[in-house]
C-alpha cells in the first residue's frame, strides 16, 4: 500500500529523471541570487520611495518629529470624518502621542480580535460585525520599498491583518530609517530582523503597493474594491530635523 | 472529416464575429502589451533578471520531489494540513469532506487557476456547497455564468453597459454606467460574504520550500480577506510552483507583476505560512494545502517538460495575435493564448478538439519573446501539431499546411522573410477588417478552416524597438 503523496513523489522522480540533463542545464545558466535592486540607485531613497508610492496611488507624508506627524493624522482622520478604528497596538506603532490623538478626537477604539479559541462561527461573525464599519485602519510597516514604493508589513500578536486591510482607508506610520532600495534588500532586512526563518514566529507578511485597485470592468482603474481605496504613509524622518 | 463542425471553428468564429468582444480587445490588448513593456524597459539589465528567472524555475523542476517534500513537512511543522492530490478528483474529494466535516456553509474563494483546472465549483456545488468567486471579474463571469476569458482579466469580454445590466439584475443595484458605483456594489455585496464565509479557498502563486510560505499576488486585496476572514483557509497549488527560497521568490517577484500588468509590484504580495500563530488577532484557524498534480509529473517526463515553468502571467496572451483576435473563450478551456494551446492538450488529452488549439498560432514568436521564463512556446506548437498528427487527431488538410509552416519554421531566415511576406500579403488580400478569409497556396489548407488573422502591421520586436526609449509611465 503506498500512499497518494509517496504515488506523487514517484511519479515526479520519473518525471525529472527524464529530462535531468535539461534541466539541470537550464538551471545552471543563470546565477540564482536575487539583485538587491532591479532600478538604477536613485540618490535619495525616501524621494524616490515618496515618488514611486505615489505612481502607485498612495499618499505620502514626510513628517519631520511625532508632532507633525499627528498633525498630519488628524487633518486625514477630520477629512474622512473618521469616528472609528482598527489600530495595531499602540506599542507596536512608533508614534507616541496616537493613542492620545484618537481619545481627543472621540474616535473609537474597534478591538481587531477575531480569533479566540474554542469559539464558534457566529461568535466569530458577530466579532468581524462589529468591526466592518470602522472607518480607518491605522498600523505600523517594517519597511519601505523605495524603488515601488512599497510597505512590508509583518503581522503578528498586538499587529492584525485587518488593520490594513478591513476599513476603506488606512493610514501606515513608517520611520524613514526603515527604508530599502528593492526587494533583494527587504528580504535581506527581513531575515535580519525576524531570523533567516522570517516566518518562524510569524504567520503572514504582506507587501502593499498602493491602495486596493481593480481594472475588472474595462480595464478602468478603480480603487477601493475589496481593500482600502486610500492608503495614506506617513514617513516619519526625525533625523532630518536634528 | 467535417472539421468546420467542430466546437473549436465554431468559437474562433463566434469570437470573430462578436462586436462586444473585438472592441474590447482592440481598445485592451495594446494596453497591455504597452504597459508591460514600459515596465521591463527600465530595469538595470532585463536580460539577465529573465534568464535568471528561467534558471530558478529550472530548478524548481529539477528538484521538485525534494522541493515539495520540504514544503509540505513544513506547512505540518507549521499546524498546517497537505493533501497530497493526484488529480482534481482527490482534491474536490478532499476539500468537500472537510467541509462536511467542519460543517461549512459558506465559501469564498479567490481567483485561481488551478481550481478552474479542476472545475472545483461544480464539485463543490455538487455536495450542496456554495462559493462564491471574490475577484471582481470572477465574481462578474460568476454571475452572468461565464468562463474567464483571461488569465489576468476574466470579465475582459463584457462592457460596462452588460455588467451593469446584470448588476441591476443580480445584485439590485439602481442603473448606472458609473463604474465606481458599480465597484462599491461588489465591494459592499462580497464583504458580507466574507463576514458569513466560513472556509476561503485560494490558489497559490508560489510556494517556499524553505519557510513552508504561500505566496498570494492580487491588486484587490480580495485573496487577503479571502485567507484571513474565514475560519479555514484552503490553498491549492499546482505542484510546478514551488520555489526553494525566499531569494528565489525575490527573483520571480521582480519580474511576475512587470510583466502580467506593467506593475512593478502588484498591489498585495502576501506571505501566508500556515494557520494563525498563538496570539496573533486574527487570521485562519486551520490551514489546508492541496498539492494538485492532475497531469503535471507526466508533462514533467515528456517533451513539453518546459511548460511547467510558467509562472501564469498572461504576457504571451497578450502578445499573441491570434488571442489579440479571438480572445479567450475561443480556447474553449480554462488557460488560453499560446500557453493554453501548449498545456491544455497536455492536461486533457481526452477533451475532443483540443488538440486543434496548437493550430491556433501563427508562430510568430511574440509569446517566446514576451514570456519572462523564455518558454520555447513556438517550438512545443509545432511539436504538439506533429504529435496530433501522428496520433490521427487532425484533418488531412492541415497537416498539409501544418508540413509547409514546418518547412519555413525550420529555416528561421525563411521563417522571417516567410513572415514578412505574409504579414504583406495578408493586408492587401485582407477582406474583413483584420481577417482574412483565404491564404495563398501553400498555406489555403490552414484557412480552409478557420479565418486568418491578419498580421499585426508592425511585429512585435519592431513594436518593441518602437516603444522603447518611451518614457510614458504605466498606470
Ligand atoms: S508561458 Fe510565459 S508568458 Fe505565458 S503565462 Fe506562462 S510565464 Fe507568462
Amino acid at each position: 500500500m503506498t500512499t497518494p503523496r509517496e504515488r506523487m513523489l514517484a511519479a515526479i522522480r520519473a518525471g525529472i529523471n527524464t529530462n535531468r540533463a535539461f534541466l539541470e542545464a537550464e538551471m545552471q545558466k543563470a546565477p540564482h541570487t536575487p539583485p538587491p535592486h532591479v532600478h538604477p540607485p536613485a540618490d535619495d531613497l525616501q524621494a524616490q520611495f515618496v515618488e514611486e508610492a505615489q505612481r502607485a496611488g498612495a499618499f505620502p507624508y514626510i513628517c519631520a518629529d511625532a508632532e507633525a506627524a499627528l498633525d498630519a493624522i488628524q487633518k486625514i482622520l477630520s477629512e474622512h470624518g473618521a469616528n472609528s478604528a482598527l489600530t495595531w497596538d499602540f506599542a507596536q506603532i512608533d508614534l507616541p502621542g496616537l493613542e492620545a490623538l484618537l481619545n481627543q478626537m472621540q474616535i473609537t477604539r474597534l478591538d481587531t480580535t477575531v480569533t479566540v479559541c474554542g469559539e464558534t462561527q457566529a461568535q466569530r461573525v458577530a466579532h468581524l460585525h462589529a468591526i466592518e464599519h470602522a472607518s480607518v485602519g491605522i498600523s505600523g510597516a517594517d519597511l519601505g520599498i523605495a524603488e515601488s514604493g512599497t510597505l512590508a508589513v509583518m503581522t503578528g500578536p498586538g499587529r492584525g491583518r485587518l488593520t490594513t486591510l478591513f476599513a476603506p482607508l488606512h493610514i501606515a506610520v513608517l520611520p524613514a530609517s526603515r527604508l530599502v532600495r528593492g526587494l533583494g534588500a527587504a528580504f535581506d532586512a527581513l531575515r535580519h530582523q525576524y531570523g533567516s526563518d522570517i516566518f518562524a514566529e510569524h504567520a503572514n507578511l504582506t507587501l502593499i503597493t498602493g491602495p486596493s485597485r481593480t481594472g475588472d470592468i474595462e480595464m478602468t482603474l478603480t480603487t477601493g474594491v475589496h481593500g482600502p481605496g486610500e492608503l495614506h504613509i506617513i514617513v516619519l524622518n526625525e533625523e532630518e530635523a536634528a | 472529416m467535417a472539421t468546420q463542425m467542430l466546437p473549436f471553428y465554431d468559437r474562433v468564429e463566434d469570437a470573430l464575429q462578436n462586436s462586444t468582444l473585438q472592441h474590447a480587445l482592440e481598445r485592451n490588448m495594446p494596453r497591455f502589451v504597452a504597459l508591460r513593456a514600459q515596465a521591463l524597459n527600465k530595469l538595470i539589465d532585463e536580460a539577465a533578471l529573465r534568464d535568471q528567472a528561467r534558471a530558478i524555475r529550472a530548478k524548481s523542476l529539477a528538484r521538485l520531489d525534494e522541493l515539495l517534500t520540504r514544503l509540505a513537512d513544513t506547512v505540518e511543522a507549521r499546524g498546517g494540513h497537505v493533501c497530497w492530490a493526484t488529480d482534481g478528483k482527490a482534491a474536490g474529494q478532499y476539500i468537500a469532506e472537510l467541509a462536511q466535516r467542519q460543517a461549512v456553509k459558506s465559501i469564498v474563494k479567490s481567483k485561481s487557476m488551478a481550481s478552474e483546472e479542476i472545475h472545483l465549483n461544480a464539485q463543490l456545488e455538487a455536495h450542496s456547497l456554495e462559493v462564491i468567486e471574490t475577484d471582481l471579474g470572477e465574481y462578474i463571469i460568476q454571475l452572468s455564468g461565464e468562463t474567464p476569458s483571461h488569465i489576468i482579466a476574466p470579465a475582459i469580454h463584457m462592457t460596462r453597459q452588460e455588467i451593469g445590466q446584470l448588476f441591476q439584475e443580480k445584485l439590485g443595484m439602481e442603473p448606472t454606467e458609473d463604474i465606481p458605483t458599480m465597484t462599491r456594489t461588489a465591494r459592499r455585496v462580497l464583504r458580507q460574504r466574507f463576514v458569513q464565509a466560513d472556509m476561503g479557498i485560494s490558489g497559490v502563486n508560489f510556494g517556499i520550500a524553505e519557510s513552508g510560505g504561500m505566496v498570494l499576488v492580487t491588486n484587490e486585496g480580495n485573496a487577503d480577506l479571502t485567507t484571513s476572514v474565514p475560519r479555514i483557509h484552503v490553498a491549492i497549488m499546482g505542484i510546478e510552483r514551488v520555489v526553494e527560497s525566499l531569494d528565489d521568490l525575490a527573483v520571480m517577484l521582480q519580474v511576475l507583476a512587470r510583466s502580467a500588468t506593467g506593475q512593478k509590484l502588484s498591489v498585495y504580495t502576501t506571505f501566508l505560512s500556515g494557520p494563525t500563530r498563538p496570539g496573533e488577532p486574527d487570521g485562519p484557524e486551520e490551514f489546508h494545502l492541496i498539492l494538485l498534480d492532475n497531469g503535471r509529473s507526466r508533462i514533467l517526463g515528456s517533451a513539453y517538460a518546459e511548460a511547467l515553468m510558467c509562472i501564469r502571467c498572461g504576457a504571451c496572451l497578450n502578445a499573441c495575435p491570434v488571442y489579440q483576435s479571438i480572445g479567450g473563450h475561443a480556447y474553449g478551456g480554462v488557460y488560453s493564448g499560446p500557453i493554453g494551446s501548449v498545456i491544455s492538450p497536455l492536461l486533457q488529452p481526452d477533451v475532443p478538439d483540443v488538440h486543434q488549439l496548437p493550430y491556433a498560432s501563427t508562430l510568430c514568436g511574440a509569446c517566446q519573446e514576451a514570456c519572462p521564463v523564455r518558454i520555447a512556446l513556438p517550438d512545443m506548437l509545432l511539436r504538439l501539431r506533429g504529435d496530433a498528427v501522428q496520433a490521427g487527431k487532425v484533418a488531412p488538410g492541415e497537416q498539409a499546411a501544418m508540413t509547409a509552416w514546418q518547412a519555413t519554421m525550420n529555416n528561421p531566415a525563411l521563417y522571417r522573410a516567410g513572415g514578412t511576406m505574409a504579414s504583406i500579403i495578408t493586408r492587401l488580400v485582407g477582406g474583413r477588417e483584420g481577417v482574412l478569409k483565404q491564404l495563398p497556396p501553400p498555406l489555403a489548407g490552414w484557412t480552409q478552416h478557420r479565418d486568418f488573422p491578419t498580421f499585426a502591421k508592425q511585429s512585435f520586436s519592431e513594436r518593441w524597438a518602437a516603444q522603447h526609449g518611451t518614457d510614458e509611465e504605466p498606470q
